[in-house]
């Protein structure tokens, strides 16, 4: 990005590029394949989940959350490398066990940042 | 701590969900509309001509049962070897645990064995098998440390799958580095029929990822291996499955 900004991209295909250490806002959109608004139910979980390799590896982030927001703060990234990694997110129900990755194999990318940030 | 509450990263991302609520994986639906080879699923990104470790696995998985409506990476099959030296079982981790029990986060072992009595999840078989290849090693018979090429000098023909072994770095092998992710298959159709070369990527330590690639050299079917990163280096094992 030009000009410094990068701090969070987001492209159309949902590949993320994040500064390191930065906080980060994800408001997710979900729609039924009618294309009309998932609402979540009490029981629906989001679950963000980031790894160095898609589905192999340990989890490097997990953030769930009961709302389509996934909230990433300081901490989530500050000690991660500069680099590519992968993400999913999945909801899950906990009335039905049913499981439903809506969003798999996509990038996130941990870019530099120039600041260093001490809490 | 400056106040920072008028600037604030923020972005959109979109997600198509099945109704009620996770019937299924959405992009499950693009797995299925990948390159199919004798009915089997052929995953993994066809640009880049490489498959990851647990798209193998699920290649297998959806042989198993092809109704099966598994994430890309769950369950993840594993495999066990029984008392008899030459027979191993299927059996599947299942994620257990997470937050507030509710939630899947944590990769276990189920306990349990699939066997061939129904369905899926009590399925099993069990086989023989031959050892293809063997740990590299040198002079004085020391597995070799160092990323390699070789011509595997077996015809792959008489085989239906492949065992790929990967083993642990020489200071990090405890039993659970050991046991993670240190297996895969390969179905020989798809390796001699299918996208090529044909990349396995590895991980379990830490950031580090390391690759090793399968390449049909000849009309014979035998195979090169090519082990690159020095992480896992040599220790692979190749086994043979009729």
């Amino acid at each position: 990005m030009i000009g410094g900004a990068a701090m969070l991209v987001i492209d159309e295909n949902n590949n993320i590029i994040l500064t390191r250490g930065d906080t980060a806002t994800l408001d997710i959109e979900l729609t039924n394949e009618s294309g009309e608004p998932y609402e979540m139910t009490a029981n629906d979980r989001i679950i963000f989940s980031v790894r160095r390799l898609y589905g192999v590896g340990d989890v490097l982030i997990e953030k769930t959350s009961s709302t389509p927001v996934i909230e990433l703060s300081t901490i989530d990234t500050k000690n991660l490398s500069f680099g590519s990694y992968k993400y999913d997110i999945y909801l899950y129900n906990s009335l039905t066990h049913n499981l439903d990755t809506f969003i798999a194999d996509r990038t996130f990318t941990i870019g530099s940042e120039v600041h260093e940030f001490n809490e | 701590m400056n106040s920072m509450s008028s600037v604030k990263n923020r972005g959109t991302l979109h997600g198509v969900v099945r109704s009620g609520g996770g019937g299924g994986t959405s992009d499950y639906d693009e797995l299925q509309n990948r390159p199919k080879i004798n009915n089997k699923i052929v995953t993994g990104a066809q640009s880049g001509h490489y498959y990851d470790l647990a798209e193998i696995n699920d290649v297998i998985i959806k042989e198993l049962n092809p109704e099966i409506q598994a994430g890309v990476n769950y369950p993840r099959l594993e495999h066990i070897k029984d008392k008899d030296d030459n027979i191993y079982k299927l059996t599947y981790n299942e994620f257990t645990g997470g937050l507030s029990g509710l939630v899947p986060s944590v990769l276990q072992p189920s306990g349990k064995v699939l066997t061939d009595s129904g369905n899926w999840v009590n399925m099993s078989f069990s086989y023989t098998y031959d050892l293809l290849w063997d740990y590299e090693r040198d002079n004085n018979n020391v597995i070799d440390y160092g990323s390699y090429t070789h011509n595997l000098q077996h015809s792959i023909d008489d085989y239906k799958y492949l065992i790929i072994k990967f083993s642990s770095t020489r200071n990090d092998t405890t039993s659970a580095r050991w046991n993670q992710c240190t297996e895969c298959y390969i179905d020989v159709y798809v390796l001699t029929h299918g996208y090529r070369p044909y990349r396995l990527t590895y991980t379990s330590f830490g950031d580090r990822a390391s690759a090793i690639w399968f390449d049909v050299v000849n009309e014979h079917n035998q195979v090169r291996i090519e082990c690159e990163d020095t992480n896992v280096n040599g220790m692979t094992q190749i086994y043979g499955i009729k």
